[in-house]
């Protein structure tokens, strides 16, 4: 119960510092772009991270429902008229849906198939986004309106923060409860052996079509809120390279932690924009998707569980030296 | 009375019988075992009976309370909600968690609250899993697993895990259990503590158990009735006693003597 509760209390701080770190300091409007951006990333990490590092399912077509989410919320708000928060919601609900029938092909894919078929899935609805130009507006890009709760417009950066940070810790808390209970534990016991799980009364179906739904729901609303934080999108963006990175940021920050995510999500978000500061690095072009891919690397090969872990990772070796210290010391 | 009646069970791998029109009951209560040699075709009936694999033919009957149930209408995964839980030949257990947590997977079918509610953290939620954690706690205490509740099931050694494996299979209360050879891989010593584990199992939980085995010093000691099969098929069934008699099945074990003389 005591634990519990400071885990839940920690997301709530951590809101609370961003925010007020972002309203004292008074950073400039394009680093507050970039850290609302790094907020609304760390959402749709979270909700891969649970797709991934809890229920073991990898999907290679993420970007395809920040997309919809971001092309949806923006429908129902600008071409609608409706309040903000609803067409927020709706544009979480319906890649909901979509992920949904995501999660029945996944019932009958696992590993390298089920990578193939979630890039073939991602590709296909990026090929709608720019062929369905009536909802879309195709290349020539759609526009959204600024914010409105309760006639209270998200018009500056700080304000925006404010709102993103609101729905970020929210997100976390929901994910947090969600995996701390039976549906967590079912997760993991699907990604780590199908059978036991199984002969435990775990339903594959129903779990793989809520991992999947989770997910989606998760990337809709990271999109709805990426909308109408930058106001624009193109299809372009929702392809191939964004699902990527979000697979990156996920296995960067620590598989099946949420501060892993949002960790991740902040790496790899701010990389790029550090890298291009630099002298001769910041001249090479794609250099950042290099030093992605080299991150990767070094993670995966040093530090499996990801930058999340590294504590526990370092306090585990000091403890095994000091045994072998010990040990040594016993011989002598 | 019989908790499990299998009738006429037949299942083909690509033109191998696995399993060839084999049929046997299970009382209420009992200790039933199954054996046979390497290859008989245990570990099939075992999958058949739990839903992994689907039999061509025949029929698996299931009477936990005194309603019939044909267990061929349901899935893998309501097999347990049925009241019928199974161990694994290879442990399969999942590593990464806690002892503890690994139990609470074998209380699911039991654990209420919907997706929304556990998401909000809601009261019943709150109730169900502190009374499960209650339940798993006492199951540990029963089988002398306390101290290792809240290490990680995969660093345990093997023979602590086949425990916890049957710990989690028990958590539910279920009806019958059937054990896909608990003994696999385990010394003299811990098949005989097995042993007594078995009995106390079934005692305690008032439960069946039905086991598939190897080990003949553990079958002979624990079960009350046996039925062997080989290639597929019933050669005997009985008490140990007379199974230990039946010339069939010492064929089938050890090989026919050639009588030339």
């Amino acid at each position: 119960m005591k634990k519990t509760q400071k885990e839940m209390m920690r997301f709530i701080i951590f809101g609370i510092i961003i925010i007020i770190l972002s309203q004292v300091v008074g950073f400039k409007r394009s680093t507050l772009t970039l850290i609302n951006t790094v907020i609304v990333f760390s959402i749709c990490a979270v909700g891969f991270n649970i797709l991934l590092g809890y229920g073991g399912q990898i999907s290679l077509g993420h970007a395809a429902f920040v997309g919809l989410g971001a092309y949806v919320s923006a429908y129902m708000s600008t071409v609608l008229g409706l309040p903000f928060l609803l067409s927020l919601l709706i544009g979480g609900l319906i890649p909901m849906i979509v992920g949904i029938l995501l999660g029945l092909i996944a019932l009958r894919l696992e590993g390298h198939y089920l990578a193939i078929a979630t890039l073939g899935f991602g590709v296909t609805i990026q090929q709608i986004f720019k062929e369905w130009v009536g909802f879309t507006n195709g290349y020539s890009g759609m526009r959204a309106k600024t914010p409105e709760i309760f006639g209270f417009a998200f018009k500056s950066r700080e304000s925006f923060m404010i709102l993103a940070i609101v729905i970020l810790v929210l997100l976390c808390i929901v994910a947090y409860n969600l995996l701390r209970f039976k549906t967590g534990r079912a997760f993991i016991a699907m990604r780590d052996s199908e059978h036991a799980a199984q002969a435990m009364g775990i339903s594959m179906l129903k779990y793989k079509l809520i991992a999947f739904s989770i997910s989606a729901f998760y990337a809709g609303i990271a999109g709805g809120l990426y909308m109408h934080l930058i106001k624009f999108t193109q299809p372009d963006q929702w392809g191939i390279v964004f699902s990527l990175n979000l697979l990156a940021m996920v296995v960067i920050g620590g598989l099946g932690s949420i501060w892993g995510s949002i960790l991740g999500a902040t790496f790899i978000t701010l990389m790029p924009e550090i890298l291009k500061e630099l002298p001769v690095i910041g001249e090479i072009r794609n250099v950042s998707t290099i030093v992605t891919g080299l991150v990767m690397i070094l993670i995966i090969r040093f530090l499996p569980y990801g930058l999340a872990y590294l504590p526990k990772q370092l306090k585990l070796k000091r403890i095994n030296k000091r045994n072998a210290n010990e040990t040594a010391e016993v011989k002598a | 009375m019989n908790i499990l009646e299998v009738k006429n069970l037949s299942i083909q791998f690509g033109g191998l019988k696995a399993v060839d029109n084999l049929s046997f009951n299970v009382p209420k209560k009992s200790i039933y075992g199954l054996i046979g040699p390497n290859g008989a075709g245990k570990t099939t009936v075992f999958n058949c009976i739990s839903r992994f694999y689907t039999q061509d033919s025949g029929e698996v009957l299931f009477t936990p309370n005194e309603k019939t149930i044909e267990l061929n209408k349901y899935k893998v995964h309501q097999v347990a909600s049925l009241g019928l839980v199974r161990t694994f030949q290879n442990v399969e257990l999942v590593k990464t968690m806690t002892v503890l947590e690994n139990l609470m997977i074998g209380m699911h079918h039991k654990t209420k609250g919907g997706v929304l509610a556990q998401c909000l953290g809601l009261n019943n939620v709150l109730k169900s899993e502190k009374k499960n954690r209650e339940l798993v706690l006492e199951v540990l205490e029963t089988l002398d697993l306390q101290k290792y509740a809240y290490e990680i099931a995969g660093a345990q050694p093997y023979g602590v895990q086949k425990r916890i494996e049957l710990a989690r299979a028990l958590v539910s209360h279920p009806k019958l259990i059937i054990l896909d050879e608990p003994a696999a891989g385990m010394n003299h010593t811990e098949t005989e503590e097995l042993s007594h584990l078995i009995k106390k199992i079934r005692d305690v939980y008032d439960t069946t158990i039905l086991l598939v085995e190897h080990d003949m010093g553990l079958v002979m000691g624990v079960c009350e009735k046996l039925t062997v099969i080989n290639f597929g098929k019933k050669i005997a069934d009985g008490t140990p006693a007379q199974i230990q008699q039946n010339i069939a099945v010492q064929e089938a074990y050890l090989g026919k003597e050639k009588n030339d003389a």
